[in-house]
């Protein structure tokens, strides 16, 4: 394991944005990072097995992006290939950029290099759409500050804080190096006292850390000014080399855990694979803490989380709204994905008690980038699959595939464990996945909840 | 199976799991949750498969002769990862897609029975097609 050394910028460009591969439920596939690394510590960071934690890399070289070669492809004249295919298919249309997909957009690389305030300016003075996820405190300098009340007329930006305790002592036990929930919250007030749209990032919510107190931290961040409640669950990845495993470790000793990986094993449906996300069972009374509260208050509900997918109240499970008159740029996200299809479906269920059926070309639709090979290269699935495979290969292929394939961990059956099921063929020879009302639904609507909204 | 059944497996067993964990420390519950909580399998899919290998699809496997036809095959078409484990793949085929267009519109005949090919200078877009040579003799439809 190679950790993160210095802050100095090495020669070279950072390549970003890329495709996330969280492309089959997600309302902004363009994600984003100004660094190709991070410098905050979090024990149970995804991105820490694909990059410090990554056998496959020798060396950690801290890279940033061009700034001025970025801002210019935004602003219609990309310089080189890749800022040309972002261009044509999303910067030209001015879709929703989400800054803070492997790193922290205000973390101590940001602080010393400051690579990421001139890009701001820029964004700002283009009027562009971005969601920033952070936790770093970098915020809090006089020049970001500067540049956000600068632009807070216009509303181009959106802000989500990432917090998964209710404690200042818990957060500093799992969270190395990482500003205290306290002042995170104090984020939160700095921003909505600017007039953005701001979020609770309940990610990764830990049980047996975020349970904690958490009616607390929702009224704490409500009296910030949150306008919603983005939430999904820790995930356990089965590959597990040293570095992780010792992550682990130390993360059962405060969720209660006697044996992580037994576990996440037992507890997670193998339908979906080696990245154990354990099953709506074990997550049912969170949520329904979490979606009551967004109803009482009136906040956009956001579950990222496979499992309770159905229950967001927009069609992005980063609660972002589905109309912001302040700016409908904001709104530049797209709904041509699962998330917003569940959650359509979990609707009309409740209020016509009809059950939709999804076919692919109907979530799917007319994304031009999903036809354009060269986005194809940002998938995993491409490594060890021949050149002419490859050359062919678009991520609409990719999801056709995990689609029909009832064995893939990415079929609609499997990562939703049930909630849509299987019916029948399409003309197209697609399957046909109908929603499928769950024994908790009947439960939360006898119970007075509404499941409508 | 049906859908519902699948449903059913998982009624009352996170009620009866609330009211058990209720006073319990931390620990206690997630011994609870292993115990109580463990995800039902998903019931089997009986009815028509789908594809799940669209560019297998549309590719085919071409085997040649001997070297000296596939060598001459790669000074046209670039092939490439010749003995790698991931295959032998091309990745350009315009020149062959051309070809076949030219073949389809009858500005190039191919005359099985003698090897040949021949240019009979129809123009593409004209209203006739021109069936392949066939015993020698050329017939023509509209």
């Amino acid at each position: 394991m190679v950790e993160n050394k210095g802050a100095e910028l090495s020669s070279g460009e950072y390549n970003s944005p890329r495709i996330s591969s969280e492309l089959p439920d997600c309302s902004m596939p363009m994600t984003f990072d100004h660094f190709n690394y991070c410098s905050l510590g979090c024990l149970y960071c995804f991105a820490y097995f694909f990059k410090s934690n990554n056998p496959s890399i020798s060396k950690v070289q801290l890279k940033s992006i061009d700034v001025k070669k970025k801002l210019a492809a935004m602003a219609g004249k990309p310089t080189n290939k890749q800022d040309a295919m972002f261009a044509e298919h999303f910067y030209a249309r001015k879709f929703l950029l989400h800054w803070g997909g492997l790193a922290d957009p205000f973390c101590n690389f940001e602080k010393k290099n400051n690579v990421g305030l001139r890009f701001i300016e820029g964004l700002g003075e283009l009027n562009y759409p971005t969601l920033f996820s952070f936790k770093g405190d970098g915020i809090f300098e006089k020049d970001y500050i500067n540049v956000f009340e600068r632009y807070s007329r216009q509303k181009n930006f959106a802000f989500q804080t990432s917090i998964i305790t209710n404690s200042d002592k818990l957060s500093s036990i799992v969270e190395i190096g990482v500003p205290p929930t306290s002042k995170r919250l104090a984020a939160i007030s700095m921003l909505s006292d600017m007039g953005y749209w701001t979020i609770l990032r309940l990610r990764p919510f830990i049980i047996g850390i975020s349970d904690e107190g958490l009616d607390e931290l929702l009224e704490r961040a409500l009296a910030a000014g949150i306008r919603g409640v983005s939430m999904e669950f820790f995930a356990m990845d089965g590959r597990a080399n040293v570095g992780m495993k010792d992550r682990y470790a130390w993360l059962s000793k405060v969720m209660g855990i006697k044996d992580m990986h037994k576990y996440f094993t037992d507890l997670s449906p193998k339908e979906r694979g080696g990245y154990k996300r354990l099953n709506r069972m074990v997550k049912e009374q969170y949520v329904k803490k979490v979606y009551q509260f967004c109803a009482k208050h009136g906040l956009v509900c956001g579950i990222s989380d496979p499992d309770f997918k159905e229950l967001n109240t927009s069609g992005s499970c980063c609660a972002m709204p589905d109309l912001y008159k302040a700016n409908p740029l904001l709104q530049n996200w797209t709904k041509n994905q699962l998330t917003y299809h569940l959650k359509e479906a979990r609707k009309t269920y409740h209020k016509t008690g009809k059950c939709v059926e999804l076919t692919f070309n109907g979530v799917y639709g007319e994304e031009t980038y999903l036809d354009d090979p060269r986005f194809a290269n940002d998938h995993v699935c491409v490594i060890n699959m021949n050149y002419a495979d490859r050359a062919n290969l678009t991520q609409r292929i990719i999801l056709r595939e995990g689609w029909n394939n009832l064995n893939s961990p990415s079929n609609p059956r499997n990562y939703f464990h049930g909630k849509l099921m299987p019916v029948r063929s399409d003309e197209n020879g697609d399957l046909v996945f109908k929603y499928n009302p769950m024994e908790y639904e009947a439960r939360w609507a006898d119970e007075g909840i509404n499941m409508t909204r | 199976m049906g859908i519902d059944d699948f449903m059913s497996k998982t009624r009352s067993k996170s009620k009866q799991f609330l009211e058990q964990s209720r006073g319990k420390s931390k620990e206690e519950v997630r011994e609870l949750e292993q115990q109580m909580l463990k995800p039902a399998t998903l019931p089997p899919y009986t009815k028509e498969q789908a594809n799940t290998n669209v560019l297998a699809d549309r590719g085919v496997k071409i085997v040649f002769p001997d070297m000296e036809t596939f060598e001459l095959f790669a000074r046209h078409f670039r092939v490439r990862g010749v003995g790698k484990a991931v295959g032998n793949a091309v990745t350009d085929i315009k020149l062959l897609i051309l070809f076949l267009e030219h073949l389809e519109s009858g500005e190039i005949v191919y005359d099985k029975e003698n090897g040949r090919l021949e240019f009979t200078g129809v123009e593409p877009g004209d209203n006739q097609r021109v069936a392949p040579l066939d015993g020698g003799k050329q017939r023509r439809r509209t």
